[in-house]
């Protein structure tokens, strides 16, 4: 039965079937903590190193602007 | 031999297949470089591609699943191999299918929930179950038992021998 999980779920990686991706999606929305997911409009305000603060200075430095 | 052209399989599977190798592969050029190792693959054996054994999606991932653990093997023996992959016994390509995934849903969603998160994150994301445990917030023996339970219902519900 592992094996069979094992390939299954390593089969739902490739093929992405959208009933099972339900299913995965709920248990990580159970254990994703205080994680927030960032949107592809913040995610150009994440500098290089990863640190969204950085970005976030500069978005305020921008709104300053006249 | 199959309906589909060489370029409709390109067009596809080739996200699939990019995306699938990305996830295990370090660096843009080693996935890119499996990603053609793939499609030279697919082409050169389509002549010789069985409707009637598998659907073309599960050919393309058993090609590219066993690219993949050959690139480990040959060039990064040193380095972990994915644990989904470790076990490089042959893919069942009648187990393996979208109708097979929508079953595995099901058989999850029948399952208490604490069982069913058990299942995919160890499973799925590939975690130790000690892992497992801690982000439950149970002990190592309450989630092995768990776990133990959820196998016996699965195997039970996907008919499993």
């Amino acid at each position: 039965m592992e094996s069979k999980l094992k390939k299954l779920f390593d089969f739902q990686k490739f093929e992405d079937n959208a009933d099972l991706r339900q299913v995965i999606d709920s248990v990580h929305a159970r254990y994703s903590g205080n994680v927030t997911k960032l949107s592809l409009d913040d995610l150009e305000w994440v500098n290089a190193a990863g640190d969204p603060d950085m970005g976030m200075m500069n978005k305020d430095a921008e709104k300053k602007r006249p | 031999m199959t309906s589909y052209s060489a370029e409709q399989i390109y067009e596809l599977y080739q996200p699939k297949v990019i995306s699938y190798i990305r996830a295990r592969v370090h660096g843009q050029a080693n996935a890119e470089d499996l990603c053609s190792d793939v499609f030279e693959k697919v082409f050169r054996k389509l002549p010789d591609y069985d409707p009637s054994k598998a659907a073309i999606g599960t050919w393309v991932f058993t090609i590219t699943r066993n690219t993949v653990i050959d690139y480990f093997r040959r060039s990064r023996p040193a380095e972990e191999l994915d644990e989904n992959l470790s076990d490089d016994s042959e893919v069942d390509e009648n187990l393996l299918s979208n109708e097979s995934l929508s079953e595995l849903a099901s058989a999850l969603r029948s399952l208490p929930q604490q069982l069913m998160d058990i299942i995919v994150l160890r499973y799925y994301d590939g975690k130790p179950l000690t892992e497992i445990a801690e982000m439950m917030g149970l002990s190592y023996g309450a989630v092995k038992l768990r776990h133990q339970n959820a196998l016996m219902l699965l195997r039970e519900k996907l008919h499993d021998d």
